[in-house]
């Protein structure tokens, strides 16, 4: 129920907007747009760029790592399953070790270089996933 | 184009275009929304350069924010919880701020019949109030201002605040008491 004091708020007097004030919300977010698309801009080409040397860093290891990537000898699969109803435990353990030895084999031959390709490529790669769920995350939340 | 003569249809049109990135569209919802949000938040504020400063900075979260707005509610709504929100962040950077409480406790005060503004004009009465609601601590001028300035009711009040609908009819209940006291002590 209304009393006498809800009654003067009800009717309580309010400064009016500035005239302005609109248009200063509009020049400020000029402004923020402005800035965050050179930013935008900026962080794109310096993804291209990273992507370029990641590339030239890592095409003369591609050789390197597809002789260190060769699989190691394996008997069959036939055999491994005999071996390992025979003597599962020493079996699994002997699997662990090749592939072990197979990912060291791997790793050893790689220089900081290799591994410094590898971050200026993943990088480009994720900030492009990231780029395309935000633009899908929009587009879903204007049609929904 | 005028926005004012924009009918719901276009403002959720506005609003679509302004989801996919569309400035012009989201520069026609600040030409339309700003003085509705002024006026809750200059309630809120201690000054009118207060006031624009938190509807400036409302407006630039609202943009970086505006993907993620859902139109399951009002969009003024959406946009007086972020000022609500601006303001909050303000006043904790200004911490401590002085403002009078003018009597947190639950007094209940008997309703003066007929009521003090019979005794003053309107005006008067009107102008003491202002000054009244300017005393009040903030949470309880958030609510005076969502209740009587944008006309919400409890339910949305709480949505905007983020707190049970109990919390908002205590603060009103607060405000009012505080604000009756207040009242009275002036028409002496």
């Amino acid at each position: 129920m209304n009393d006498w004091l809800d009654d003067l708020l009800e009717d309580m007097p309010s400064e009016p907007c500035p005239s302005d004030l609109a248009f200063l919300v509009q020049a400020r977010l000029r402004k923020t747009r402005r800035r965050s698309k050179w930013i935008n801009l900026g962080l794109r080409l310096g993804m291209v760029v990273a992507s370029a040397v990641g590339l030239w860093l890592i095409i003369p290891w591609v050789e390197v790592f597809i002789e260190n990537a060769s699989p190691p000898y394996f008997s069959g699969i036939d055999v491994w399953l005999n071996a390992f109803i025979n003597s599962p435990g020493g079996v699994l353990l002997d699997s662990i070790e090749i592939a072990f030895s197979w990912l060291s084999q791997i790793v050893a031959g790689f220089e900081a270089e290799f591994i410094l390709a590898l971050i200026l490529l993943a990088t480009p790669a994720f900030y492009g996933g990231a780029l395309m769920l935000s633009s899908r995350e929009s587009q879903e939340g204007a049609v929904a | 184009m005028s926005i004012n003569r924009e009918r719901d249809g276009d403002i959720a049109e506005l609003v679509r275009r302004a989801k996919i990135g569309d400035p012009k569209a989201f520069d026609l919802m600040v030409d339309h929304y700003t003085p509705s949000l002024y006026r809750v938040v200059r309630r809120l504020a201690s000054d009118q350069g207060e006031a624009e400063e938190i509807v400036q900075e409302a407006w630039l979260r609202a943009w970086r924010a505006f993907p993620r707005y859902k139109d399951d509610r009002p969009l003024i709504n959406w946009l007086i919880r972020i000022a609500v929100n601006v303001a909050r962040d303000r006043w904790r950077k200004k911490k401590p701020l002085d403002f009078a409480d003018l009597g947190g406790s639950e007094v209940d005060v008997p309703d003066l019949d007929p009521g003090p503004e019979e005794r003053l004009t309107r005006k008067q009465a009107l102008e003491r109030l202002v000054n009244g609601v300017e005393r009040l601590p903030p949470k309880h001028r958030m609510v005076v201002a969502l209740r009587y300035d944008a006309g919400h009711s409890y339910k949305e009040i709480a949505d905007i605040l983020g707190v049970p609908i109990n919390t908002v009819r205590t603060h009103l209940h607060r405000a009012k008491s505080a604000l009756r006291i207040w009242m009275e002590v002036e028409d002496e």
